[in-house]
């Protein structure tokens, strides 16, 4: 049996985790190179860095356009699939929303708080191409807090099998991405949180490749009067959804598996009937602890 | 929601994220290499010189390759050279055989490489230079190059292309000696080649490299030390390159490299060249090893002006330069590595034979004593840091 190296660090406000099998001195390099490229995409696309590319095109914004790169255009047009699949509950510009949702105030916003940020809660009113973006209103913002964390954990796999390494896992802060099965082929067993409990498992599924991604009502949330407010917020309401406590899913990419997940979120009760349609393994709980799974 | 293809939409969307840039490597490489030539000895019953012992070359190399900033790696070499022996200054036919003369006195010299290569990572390719300069005690030549490549297509496709020119300037030894010698002292000669090239991935263990090159040569092309050695102070050389590789799952990893390549220049000579080499990767333990065995074939028609005559005319071309026969040769080869830690030690060996007989077209009953066999063999260490 062969040792597990496990290298622990913080990116992206969240417990990152490497989990790796091989020859020692290959992992360790490539733990410097892939924990590089988590931090290259943190530090490129960070709303709480103003010298991010992110807080470029939001400073920006009702200003002029900013020039991106290819990888930046492949973000957007994925954000572009993620909004239209959506029907419009997923848009990246609904950070603004941050502003009157505080969940440590145990206060709701108003209606008429909630309104003129709708306005600039706006999608297709972005102008983008391959090269440039530009937020036509000022004061509009956009992020990937959606799916960053995703995106960088497949980076991170991708860098790892570059690497050599051909066993292990790609863990950030719950978002899970194989890097290769374990050596002798028995799989990783990845536990899901219990929404009610999230620092216990509800339940363990083995994986052999692949990524699993989970969204939840307990990530960030505040209760008023007996009722959960999370931080999955719908683009065209401005109000969090409350249908769901957790989904998870299975998909190759880790990327694809979290906004399969987060757009389960929104889509609430009609959910399960399109999880059913996308034949991606899933599990998920409502609000009372029902638990609808196809693993 | 839209219905089935949300899964199968955002898979192909994720997939189509283009990585960031051809990625600039990020260590620091210190590398030390030793190798030596050395040639067989020339027949005995066909040299009518006392010498018979050919080149033995020591070579001496330490590489630095070092990331500058973000997107810049610059590559470094200095080489050091010391050659000794004797080398062929004509073969003739004497009662119908060919015979050999050897220069007289064993040679020795030194040579000293230095080149400089800086790269620059771009986010769809990269754009590198060169500047190389070596000088021995009767030749010293400079290069300035240029090289690019361009991913398109998703990275599929990469379009590869390089251009470079060199001065060189002869100072012969011991002018007095001879009037080739004479004539060819303080002369230039001049090169410029191109490259284009095309790489393209078939599958996911497969990738083809097709190439076109031209190359001039212009200025005094004769070799001074030979004696009626004159030839065209021209040369226009073209070459169509093709490489498969195809990578295998097998043990740690493997592939198979193969190229094929066709020559033609305006001197006559056409030549093919057939490679074939499997690069075998295994891991023991904290080791890992490649060993790669290498085969190559190689085949070539005379030059016009390759003659045997011993007193050919003045006023005409003529060399008998070996390397511008017929012949064809043979390389095996093997190359090893073994890399621990910050470590890795090579370990090659190859052995080359050339034949009159092991030509494909257009053999010549002419024997060519000069055909020179040898052996390489190569130690060294690159420290990463």
């Amino acid at each position: 049996m062969m040792n597990f190296h496990q290298h622990d660090f913080t990116a992206m406000a969240s417990p990152c985790k490497f989990i790796l099998q091989g020859d020692v001195h290959t992992i360790k390099h490539a733990c410097d190179k892939a924990e590089a490229e988590i931090k290259r995409i943190e530090q490129k696309y960070s709303r709480y860095l103003n010298t991010s590319l992110l807080q470029t095109i939001n400073h920006n914004a009702g200003i002029k356009p900013t020039m991106i790169d290819g990888e930046t255009a492949g973000l957007l047009n994925y954000a572009q699939l993620c909004y239209q699949q959506s029907e419009g509950l997923f848009d990246i510009s609904s950070g603004v929303l941050r502003q009157v949702w505080n969940f440590k105030s145990n206060k709701l916003p108003s209606q008429k708080q909630i309104n003129p940020l709708l306005l600039l809660v706006d999608w297709p009113s972005i102008e983008w191409s391959e090269k440039s973006i530009f937020l036509p209103k000022k004061n509009m913002e956009i992020d990937f807090g959606g799916f960053g964390k995703e995106y960088a954990a497949d980076k991170a796999a991708e860098v790892f099998q570059q690497c050599g390494v051909q066993h292990g896992l790609v863990d950030l802060g719950g978002d899970i991405r194989i890097i290769g099965d374990k050596t002798d082929q028995s799989g990783w067993d990845i536990g899901i949180r219990n929404p009610k409990q999230p620092e216990h498992a509800i339940t363990t599924v083995k994986l052999h490749q692949g990524a699993m991604a989970t969204s939840g009502n307990y990530e960030r949330y505040m209760h008023v009067d007996n009722q959960r407010y999370c931080h999955i917020i719908k683009a065209n309401t401005g109000w969090p959804v409350n249908h769901w406590a957790s989904i998870s899913m299975l998909a190759p990419q880790c990327l694809v598996a979290g906004s399969l997940a987060t757009l389960a979120m929104l889509a609430e009760e009609q959910a399960l009937f399109w999880l059913q349609e996308q034949d991606v393994p899933y599990l998920a709980i409502d609000i009372h602890g029902n638990q609808h799974s196809s693993f | 929601m839209k219905k089935l293809t949300t899964f199968g939409a955002l898979s192909a969307a994720a997939m189509a994220i283009p990585s960031e840039a051809e990625v600039a490597p990020s260590d620091q490489i210190l590398s030390y290499r030793y190798s030596s030539y050395q040639e067989a000895d020339s027949p005995r019953e066909r040299t009518f010189t006392p010498e018979t012992g050919r080149y033995q070359i020591d070579v001496h190399q330490i590489g630095y390759r070092t990331p500058i900033g973000e997107s810049w790696y610059l590559a470094s070499e200095l080489q050091y050279e010391t050659m000794s022996g004797a080398s062929p200054t004509q073969t003739y036919k004497d009662d119908n055989k060919s015979v050999l003369t050897m220069s007289g006195a064993s040679i020795e010299e030194q040579r000293i490489d230095i080149k400089l290569a800086p790269k620059k990572y771009l986010v769809h390719g990269s754009l590198g230079g060169l500047v190389a300069l070596s000088k021995e005690n009767d030749y010293q030549s400079f290069t300035l190059g240029t090289d690019g490549s361009l991913e398109i297509f998703n990275k599929h496709t990469t379009l590869i292309g390089s251009l470079s020119v060199s001065y060189d300037e002869l100072s012969p030894t011991d002018v007095d000696l001879s009037t080739s010698r004479a004539a060819a002292d303080g002369e230039i000669k001049r090169s410029f080649s191109i490259y284009e090239g095309i790489s393209q991935v078939i599958d996911k263990h497969s990738t083809l490299q097709v190439g076109v090159g031209y190359t001039q040569l212009s200025g005094y092309l004769s070799d001074p030390y030979k004696f009626e050695d004159r030839r065209p102070d021209e040369r226009d050389q073209f070459s169509l390159t093709a490489q498969y590789s195809h990578y295998r799952n097998l043990f740690d990893g493997a592939a198979l490299h193969s190229s094929l390549r066709y020559y033609y220049d305006d001197w006559g000579i056409s030549s093919h060249v057939l490679e074939v080499k499997w690069a075998q990767q295994f891991n023991l333990a904290n080791y890992r090893f490649i060993i790669t065995p290498l085969a190559r074939y190689y085949t070539q028609t005379e030059a016009d002006f390759y003659s045997l005559e011993k007193h050919p005319a003045d006023d005409q071309l003529n060399s008998s330069d070996y390397r511008l026969s017929s012949y064809g040769a043979i390389t095996l080869g093997l190359t090893s590595e073994v890399k621990v830690s910050d470590w890795v030690i090579h370990l090659d060996w190859s052995q080359y034979t050339s034949r009159e007989l092991l030509t494909l077209f257009a053999a010549s009953d002419d024997e060519t004593p000069a055909l020179v066999n040898f052996t390489t063999f190569t130690v060294g260490v690159d420290y990463q840091f």
